[in-house]
């Protein structure tokens, strides 16, 4: 279970799934291509998280995106089916980002929280605005009055627009200003199979621009495991984490310390998987899930009736 | 053509020109997401079939006063980023132009002087391309930042490093004039 040598991509079926989930306290989930492909659940996952709760396991919800806000989420899990799903549990990089400039800002100390200017959308600022932050008008100039914008946040953006860029870039020739993304997602997939721009593209015109590095608070990096265990008291070794994307939620349950489990439901193919088994890279083994299943369904047999 | 809708689903559902068989990346003061989206549509209909272009990879375009607006290079890796590929870029330092420029004049690398005030695009290119390099200081770069790369141990560094500079082109004049 977690850290050692490189995980073994085992199918998980009968007799397995019983030892996997039987001493397993919680499941942490991925969202998207997991529980749900756009607005369709996939089939059988709200009977599994039905089946969670009546085993009393916890389960929790770590989402790399950053459009929703907690409440739209919440709202979401309702629509789709899951019930009984509440605010508490679902940890976006939306609200995880806002909990980090907060305690970066806020709670940091020294000469004011000042401002944040944001990349992305209404789910996003207002996450940010909830955490107690006060955000910077776009079109802005710089302004001897206001207080000084001490982070430029980017998260995804569907109104991303060179002038951001510039305005973005502004800020940050203050060696002061962080420069924080929500997630390093490059893609995400639409339901007919195509690809709409992530995060991680917009990051990477800011980063150039800049000459800065961002934070990333998303998946791979773990501050959103930080923020769950905070909130929640978790012992990964009793944990399990479920995704669909072996670049993030896969390697995100290795840097937490957690047994993983990719679901074929969403971004990443088995054959990517076993390629990355393959490789001589070091890197390429982290990305290895320890077991994978079809879809998430086929973890109800491992549950008791 | 105007794109359909206020949102990134509507754009995925726009008409894809279908005889589009590259994406070139310039500067483009009004770049934005659905444009991104857009290439990104292209790039992934196409496949390899679908060049990606990058004119140059500049950071960032020097104003007065050490502002500065981002530059193409900013809106390259967007695309790359997205596209999870890398784009031919046609402009310094790689050696494109430089050939464009030798087959339409025939010229001798040998006894051709490359002016610039770049280093990481002017003078890398001249050095690659065999020409003589010369730094002029009336742009981005200072003599400090040359001593920096001539000290270095490293060979990627070097590579940066000008045969001679001047403070400013007009200082050529003197070697001109009988």
């Amino acid at each position: 279970v977690g850290g050692g040598g490189m995980a073994g991509c085992r199918r998980l079926s009968g007799a397995g799934l019983r030892e996997v989930l039987g001493p397993a306290q919680g499941l942490l989930f991925d969202c998207d291509g997991v529980l749900w492909a756009g607005e369709r659940a996939v089939p059988g996952a709200p009977e599994l998280l039905e089946r969670l709760r009546r085993s009393g396991k916890a389960t929790l919800f770590v989402s790399n995106n950053s459009r929703r806000s907690v409440a739209e989420l919440e709202r979401r899990f309702s629509r789709l089916g899951f019930r009984g799903v509440r605010a508490e549990q679902v940890f976006s990089s939306a609200l995880c980002s806002a909990l980090f400039l907060r305690q970066r800002l806020l709670l940091g100390g020294g000469g004011g929280p000042g401002r944040v200017f944001v990349l992305g959308g209404e789910g996003l600022r207002g996450e940010v605005r909830d955490a107690g932050l006060r955000l910077a008008g776009e079109g802005e100039q710089g302004s001897g009055d206001a207080e000084p914008v001490r982070a430029v946040l980017v998260g995804y953006d569907d109104q991303f627009t060179f002038a951001k860029l510039a305005q973005a870039c502004g800020y940050l020739r203050d060696p002061q200003c962080l420069l924080v993304a929500t997630d390093p997602d490059p893609w995400h997939p639409l339901s007919d199979g195509q690809r709409t721009p992530g995060t991680g593209s917009l990051t990477a015109a800011v980063e150039t621009a800049s000459g800065r590095k961002a934070l990333v608070v998303g998946k791979p990096n773990t501050y959103m495991f930080d923020c769950i265990v905070e909130r929640f008291g978790v012992d990964p070794s009793r944990t399990l984490m479920v995704g669909d994307r072996l670049e993030t939620d896969i390697l995100f349950g290795k840097n937490c310390g957690l047994s993983t489990i990719l679901t074929l439901t969403g971004v990443s193919r088995l054959e990517e998987a076993q390629a990355y088994m393959a490789s001589d890279s070091a890197a390429a083994k982290d990305l290895v899930p320890n077991y994978y299943v079809d879809s998430i369904a086929d973890l109800i047999p491992g549950l008791d009736e | 053509a105007a794109l359909p809708g206020p949102a990134p689903a509507d754009w995925a559902r726009a008409p894809l020109e279908p005889a589009v068989r590259a994406v070139l990346v310039a500067f483009d003061e009004h770049f934005s997401y659905a444009k991104l989206c857009q290439a990104l549509r292209y790039l992934q209909r196409g496949g390899p079939d679908c060049l990606l272009v990058g004119t140059n990879r500049d950071h960032r375009l020097p104003l007065e006063g050490g502002a500065a607006i981002p530059g193409t290079g900013c809106l390259v890796k967007a695309v790359e980023t997205a596209a999870e590929r890398e784009a031919f870029i046609v402009g310094k330092p790689n050696r494109y132009m430089f050939d464009c420029v030798v087959s339409e004049f025939n010229i001798d690398p040998a006894r051709t002087i490359m002016v610039g005030d770049r280093l990481d695009t002017d003078i890398l290119m001249g050095n690659s391309c065999g020409l003589t390099t010369l730094l002029t200081l009336t742009g981005v770069t200072t003599l400090e930042d040359v001593k920096g790369h001539l000290e270095s141990g490293c060979p990627d560094r070097q590579r940066l490093v000008p045969d001679y500079y001047v403070d400013s082109i007009a200082d050529l004049l003197p070697a001109l004039e009988d």
